[in-house]
């Protein structure tokens, strides 16, 4: 499988908070989802991908070329989704298709038409007149109309209805139908990545805690619910992450099976990325 | 850079516009007038101000949209992202200047004296490129407003010193009037300074722009 976005050492200091060292790769035809608390280094991410920020070490290569030998050149291959909209209000998706067609080398004012047709985008509507799911669907029409490679997406579907999500969801899918394609995603809703993503990446406090296929954390982590003596005679070391509530003791265990075999009288339900974001971000994480 | 320039142009649309017909206005009026000195510095003036509102209003532009954000993200480099800005600023000055020259046609036909108002123009250009060479690296170093006021206050700071140096006694008419008999040197130093500061500008703010983060 060819790597599509490789990072190696990436690290960047900011006065109040430093992506540690970061190694990460991501597959042709995959979409990973990067999830994370605010502040856990998502956007940092994002940005040092995109050349947006300096960075303090480490290295980017984006389809096998290094990102600071031709920057300009690499993101010609790249589509972007901020969080929010980045256009101009007075503008028109008419005016942005002049604009983005003398910008782009690919870009194709058909697909464009075909994406703001099918996201049902008037083309001659003002911007300041879009409600924000448009804003947000004009965003990855752009993104996708210059035939990028690589998809980079900022906290897109956040306040986006089910409907508007879904279909971004769909679009997001059918992009990276073959391996030549990928999808970066950055995201809070972890619904949305239980969906559509085939890998995750789990940032705390901007040092990267797993990156595993999503199947496997769905399939194989588990959290084992029992009482705190109860939790005081077990291996802690069976445990990634552990949380003590009002009346109980989560933990969270990397093999859900092995951990039915061998402690047959507690509750083990299945662990959905939430859970397991929650239990990284605010229970005590095994060293 | 095309699509840069083609943006700040449909930005500047309704803008430029009003620019073309307050122009037009403007020199119905001062056909009407008979004093075709005072109509050349006013119209000169007029122009001067409309050029640098412009270059300010596609900058401020950019940051309400916080297209930097999204500049950043394209196939392009510091250098061609920050030429689209002087080049705009071009444009906007040699739009200016032949609209100017168009209305002192009138003038122009009449007396036969050509020299004056291009003379005026030239001066115009000059002090045009010299505003933009100070303005856009101080608007991408502190954003369009406080480089707005840190012009305004530097422009303050200029004719402060002017006028102390007037004060003191300085012998400045004198340079002035030497600068205009020695009319070869004053035609090097009013194309080489603008033109040097310009391109000196121009690599500054690449840097600067090349610094910022989002």
């Amino acid at each position: 499988m060819n790597t599509i976005l490789r990072l190696k050492g990436v690290t960047r200091r900011f006065d109040s908070f430093t992506l540690q060292p970061l190694d990460l790769e991501v597959p042709g035809g995959a979409i990973m989802g990067l999830i994370g608390e605010n502040g856990a280094g998502k956007t940092t991410t994002l940005r040092l991908i995109l050349g947006a920020i300096h960075r303090d070490g480490g290295n980017i290569t984006v389809f096998g070329k290094d990102l600071d030998a031709q920057p300009a050149h690499i993101r010609e291959e790249i589509g972007v989704v901020f969080d929010e909209c980045c256009f101009h209000e007075s503008m028109t998706p008419k005016n942005l298709d002049m604009v983005f067609k003398g910008i782009y080398q690919n870009w194709s004012s058909s697909a464009f038409e075909r994406y703001c047709h099918s996201l049902k985008l008037p083309m001659k509507k003002k911007i300041k007149d879009f409600s924000r799911g448009m804003k947000m669907k004009l965003s990855i029409a752009t993104a996708l109309a210059h035939a990028p490679r690589l998809l980079l997406l900022d906290e897109a579907t956040s306040g986006l209805d089910p409907v508007v999500r879904d279909d971004v969801l769909e679009l997001l899918q059918e992009f990276v139908s073959d391996e030549e394609h990928s999808v970066l995603f950055s995201s809070h809703i972890t619904e949305d990545l239980e969906k559509i993503a085939d890998y995750v990446a789990y940032l705390h406090r901007g040092r990267l805690q797993f990156v595993r296929s999503k199947d496997e954390l769905l399939y194989e982590y588990g959290i084992v619910k029992c009482g705190k003596s109860e939790f005081e005679r077990m291996d802690a070391s069976d445990f990634a992450a552990w949380r003590e509530n009002a009346y109980e003791i989560q933990a969270l265990t990397e093999n859900r099976e092995a951990a039915r075999r061998k402690y047959p009288n507690c509750v083990i339900d299945r662990a959905g990325l939430e859970d397991i974001m929650l239990l990284y971000s605010k229970g005590n994480v095994r060293r | 850079m095309k699509g840069l320039i083609r943006k700040d142009l449909l930005l500047l649309a309704k803008a430029l516009k009003a620019f073309l017909l307050f122009a037009v206005v403007f020199g119905v009026i001062s056909l009407s007038q008979s004093n075709s000195e005072e109509v050349s510095s006013a119209l000169g003036g007029y122009f001067f101000t409309m050029i640098v509102l412009i270059q300010i209003f596609t900058l401020s532009a950019d940051e309400q949209a916080r297209w930097l954000r999204m500049e950043k993200a394209l196939p392009i480099t510091p250098y061609q992202a920050v030429l689209s800005k002087y080049l705009m600023s071009l444009l906007g000055i040699v739009i200016g200047m032949v609209l100017f020259i168009a209305f002192c046609l009138r003038d122009i036909l009449k007396t036969g004296n050509f020299l004056e108002p291009l003379y005026i123009a030239a001066g115009l250009i000059g002090a045009a490129l010299l505003l933009s060479a100070i303005e856009f690296p101080l608007s991408y170093r502190f954003g369009s407003n406080s480089g707005r006021f840190l012009f305004f206050g530097l422009a303050i700071v200029v004719v402060g010193l002017v006028w102390a140096a007037q004060t003191v006694g300085l012998p400045l008419e004198n340079i002035v009037n030497w600068l205009v008999q020695n009319q070869n040197l004053l035609i090097a130093l009013g194309v080489s300074i603008p033109v040097l500061a310009i391109v000196g500008s121009y690599f500054l703010s690449v840097h600067i722009y090349r610094q910022k983060e989002w």
